[in-house]
């Protein structure tokens, strides 16, 4: 927001204020949980070269059993060792920064690329919505691991790869809420009056209608990293997303599949870890659809 | 001179239908001419095309046919860039103070969009905002408040305000003062007739509320059906009502005191469907004095002697008193 014209404007209870966020917080139970595991998260990938008892890609031989199986937890490696000798913890921390920062990355873009199309189309209509909708529909239509798979397979495997390409399928959803919103906005009084008192488009799109979407696209957002997020893990999972050796939680399942009878913690510590960080971010966006929008229907 | 000239306007909206598509008149071949510092008052009931009038003239739906022209200019055919900046000629007042503003800016803001709009520079934008506040009759600090912080009344006068700042010669008022209280309403009236006097705007005021448009309006253009009925002098028309609809809604308007008997029942029914194709007289399945050549033949806008127009084959042949006990014809 740019800094408003008038200096002596009084600050007013927003509609969303730090103090009802609070103690919106404080009654909805599932809300507290997921926020406080979101900012665990969040502080263990952060804190990762701090929090890892071992570096990540370092095999240790004493982390090997004399069959060269890997051994589980304790004796040094508290969630055990995978089957080359490395810290399982240590790659659950970085992993957890590789899906993290992968699905806020690719989230976002696809958040952008949605609010664009959506926008743009709603507010113009015509000709450019036909095109951008039909497009999206096009997209949408596609199978999304496929779609994801095939293009991986086509420009090859690397961090910054998935990133674009969960971008490039997941902005669709968004685009049609978004051009759902601005149709019904485009009606209301204070938008035609924008149009009639002869502003740009731009600048209607900018300060009359965006900022009244705000909140559909933060709970939003927030609902598609945990989707982001899981994508990426199918993706290592079937060996097209995060290359080896660097983890990411779902490569990590994928290496460990084939040891999970003798060696179940392999798949149980990024799967339990995974399986929580997208009900958090679930949870999250719930709430936050419900603190942002409390007259609305429930609506998915 | 008339700062604005409507000609044979006509406003339609797409409306899917199941194979084909269908259109709807909303206005049909609809003309009338505005003088600066003249207000012309359009009345009709809900349905009439009151709005799509104002939309069309407002540029904020393209009519399907027919000439606009404001200030000597053609709207009509205006596009991009060159509409932008003719519309700052013709301004609109919306109906409802709730909607018509902003929520996420203040008040103040609201107006600066306008200004912005106008190419008024930023630096000069705060003086020229509490210029038109103080214009509209409200305190300089409420610049600084959120819409949802004023009453109704506030409001409107902020839309006012906001109207006023891009310079306009032509307002359109599109039912501006019907979501307010009454004591409101004179106040917004009385404020928009003072704007009138010192400006020279010329109004389109659209209402549904006849006392309204007595007390403001110069001129009165009745609408049923997407037609102008009947158009003269707010004088003539209140006076010497000719067209059956307008009586109807005359003697609709509630009278306070004992004074006048109350008359009820001169129109039955209810306004066909938008889309019913009607031959004849739009008004005739609800007219009293309507006969066989209503039904088959539309009228025309005749004027009198007086410059008086009425669409109706009867409208000279039956005195007003005779219409108002003609319920039982």
């Amino acid at each position: 927001m740019t800094a408003p014209p008038m200096a002596e404007a009084v600050p007013v209870a927003a509609p969303t204020g730090l103090r009802r966020t609070l103690s919106s917080l404080r009654h909805d139970l599932p809300a507290l949980i997921s926020i406080t595991l979101l900012v665990l998260l969040a502080l263990a990938a952060i804190l990762a070269p701090i929090l890892a008892p071992h570096p990540p890609l370092q095999t240790y031989p004493e982390g090997l059993a004399a069959n060269g199986a890997p051994i589980g937890p304790g004796h040094g490696f508290p969630l055990g060792t995978d089957p080359n000798g490395r810290d399982v913890l240590a790659r659950l921390l970085y992993g957890a920064r590789v899906s993290l920062v992968i699905g806020i990355l690719a989230n976002g873009l696809a958040t952008i690329v949605g609010v664009i199309v959506g926008l743009v189309a709603g507010y113009l209509g015509g000709w450019v919505e036909t095109i951008l909708m039909r497009l999206t529909d096009v997209v949408m239509s596609f199978p999304i691991l496929l779609f994801c798979i095939a293009l991986i397979s086509v420009t090859g495997p690397s961090e910054r790869n998935v990133v674009i390409v969960i971008a490039l399928i997941y902005w669709t959803t968004l685009a049609r809420i978004i051009r759902s919103q601005v149709l019904s906005l485009r009606e209301r009084e204070f938008v035609v009056a924008a149009r009639t008192m002869g502003l740009s488009h731009w600048r209607i799109m900018r300060k009359h209608l965006f900022p009244h979407l705000v909140p559909t696209i933060i709970v939003y957002a927030t609902l598609g990293v945990a989707s982001s997020i899981l994508i990426e893990a199918s993706l290592s999972f079937l060996g097209v997303g995060v290359p080896v050796p660097t983890a990411s939680w779902g490569q990590m399942i994928e290496q460990g599949k084939e040891y999970f009878q003798i060696a179940p913690w392999l798949l149980f510590a990024p799967g339990v870890c995974l399986v929580l960080t997208v009900l958090a971010f679930n949870l999250a966006g719930d709430w936050l659809r419900d603190l942002l929008d409390p007259t609305a229907p429930e609506r998915r | 001179m008339s700062v604005v000239t409507v000609q044979d306007l006509t406003v339609r909206y797409p409306r899917r239908g199941a194979f084909r598509k269908v259109e709807l008149t909303a206005v049909d071949a609809v003309s009338f001419a505005i003088e600066a510092g003249r207000t012309l008052g359009l009345a009709g009931e809900s349905g009439s095309g009151k709005s799509s009038v104002a939309r069309a003239l407002m540029r904020v739906h393209d009519p399907a046919s027919g000439s606009v022209q404001v200030a000597g200019r053609e709207v009509t055919t205006l596009r991009g860039g060159a509409l932008r900046t003719f519309r700052a000629h013709m301004q609109m007042v919306f109906q409802d103070p709730y909607d018509s503003l902003n929520p996420r800016l203040t008040a103040g803001e609201n107006v600066g969009e306008a200004l912005t709009a106008a190419g008024v520079p930023r630096p000069d934008q705060v003086s020229r905002t509490r210029e038109l506040f103080e214009r509209v009759g409200l305190p300089a600090a409420f610049t600084g408040r959120y819409p949802h912080q004023l009453s109704g009344g506030q409001r409107q006068r902020v839309s006012i305000a906001r109207a006023l700042a891009v310079g306009p010669q032509v307002l359109v008022c599109d039912e501006a003062v019907s979501a307010l209280d009454v004591s409101v309403r004179a106040q917004i009236l009385n404020l928009l007739k003072d704007l009138q006097e010192a400006d020279g705007l010329a109004y389109l005021f659209i209402s549904h509320d006849m006392s309204t448009l007595r007390f403001i309006a110069d001129d009165v253009a009745i609408m049923y059906q997407g037609r102008i009925v009947e158009l003269g002098t707010s004088a003539e028309v209140f006076a010497r009502p000719k067209h059956p609809y307008t009586r109807a809604l005359l003697a609709a308007i509630p009278e306070p005191g004992a004074g006048r008997r109350h008359r009820r029942g001169v129109v039955r029914g209810e306004a066909p469907p938008v889309d019913a194709v009607l031959t004849g007289c739009a008004f005739a399945p609800r007219c009293p004095l309507a006969t066989e050549i209503c039904r088959v033949e539309r009228p025309a806008l005749v004027a009198d002697a007086a410059g008086h127009r009425t669409a109706c084959h009867h409208a000279d042949a039956v005195p007003a008193e005779a219409t108002a006990e003609g319920s039982a014809a």
